[in-house]
């Protein structure tokens, strides 16, 4: 390699090589060096797990139930409650919920 | 046979710690003569050990369209009770759980142990939970004989910590 600067030199060829750079968008503040760290920014939030709690998935999955099984991945699982009263108590809920609904509903219409 | 739709979750409890969750059931007008303004049903679990923590899956098999749920994280000398909702396919947690912590009472002396009776009001549901086992305290029913009522009693030991609650309307003392 030639390191010679000056160019042409007889029997020699300079090869020279290049590439762009952009120009660096950090500023230093006033105290700092070349060579400091820059300011580097989190994503997302920091949160304290305390060890005892725990760890809720989120994700609801839904699976086939009877009076007497439920079903999950085609297995089927006797319940350990069988109750027709706490069926007829879950779809009376669900009733009073939809008309509560709907009521809200047409409160904001008007 | 009818069938209906189930939801189930899951949630990994570290060591430790035992989690119990209950469905809160506010009754509909139309039943409010059968039940008590709030039921809660102890939502059955399967469990799977994943190294020192226990993965455990929740079955709510009577969802309805927004249910709030209690969560009950009992460690050794300390509950932790959380709420969530679960819409649809989403599970909501309460962003600030509530620590309770409960005295141990423990005596060098030796004491004799008797279990002493509580009558539980069969119209205000009160579940009382033993926090070591994490079972519930259920009344055994029988008939009064003088007042001709059914009545229900629970075992209590005497000191030893039990956790109890009871779901209420913000209005009502």
């Amino acid at each position: 390699m030639n390191t010679s600067p000056r160019h042409n030199v007889e029997g020699t060829q300079t090869i020279i090589t290049c590439m762009a750079m952009q120009a660096t968008k950090n500023m230093l503040k006033e105290g700092q060096k070349a060579g400091d760290a820059t300011k580097a920014i989190n994503s997302g939030s920091l949160e304290v797990t305390n060890l005892q709690m725990p760890i809720i998935e989120n994700n609801v999955v839904s699976h086939k139930v009877t009076a007497s099984h439920r079903e999950i991945n085609g297995e089927k699982y006797i319940r350990s409650k069988s109750d027709e009263k706490r069926r007829k108590l879950q779809l009376s809920i669900i009733k009073e919920q939809q008309e509560q609904q709907e009521k809200s509903g047409e409160e904001i219409g008007e | 046979m009818e069938t209906w739709q189930g939801k189930h979750f899951s949630i990994t409890d570290p060591e430790g710690v035992n989690t119990v969750i209950y469905q809160i059931n506010k009754t509909p007008k139309e039943l409010l003569k059968d039940y008590p303004k709030y039921t809660v049903d102890r939502l059955d679990y399967s469990e799977e050990l994943r190294g020192n923590m226990k993965r455990k899956t929740f079955y709510v098999d009577f969802p309805t369209q927004e249910d709030e749920l209690l969560i009950l994280s009992f460690a050794k000398d300390k509950v932790v009770v959380n709420t969530a909702l679960m819409i649809d396919d989403k599970i909501s947690i309460s962003k600030k759980p509530m620590p309770l912590k409960f005295d141990s009472i423990y005596s060098e002396e030796e004491k004799e142990i008797k279990d002493f009776k509580y009558t539980p009001n069969l119209k205000r549901p009160i579940c009382i939970i033993d926090p070591e086992t994490t079972e519930e305290i259920k009344p055994t029913l029988y008939f009064d004989e003088e007042t001709n009522e059914v009545k229900g009693k629970c075992k209590l030991k005497p000191y030893k910590s039990y956790f109890a609650f009871e779901i209420r309307d913000k209005k009502e003392n």
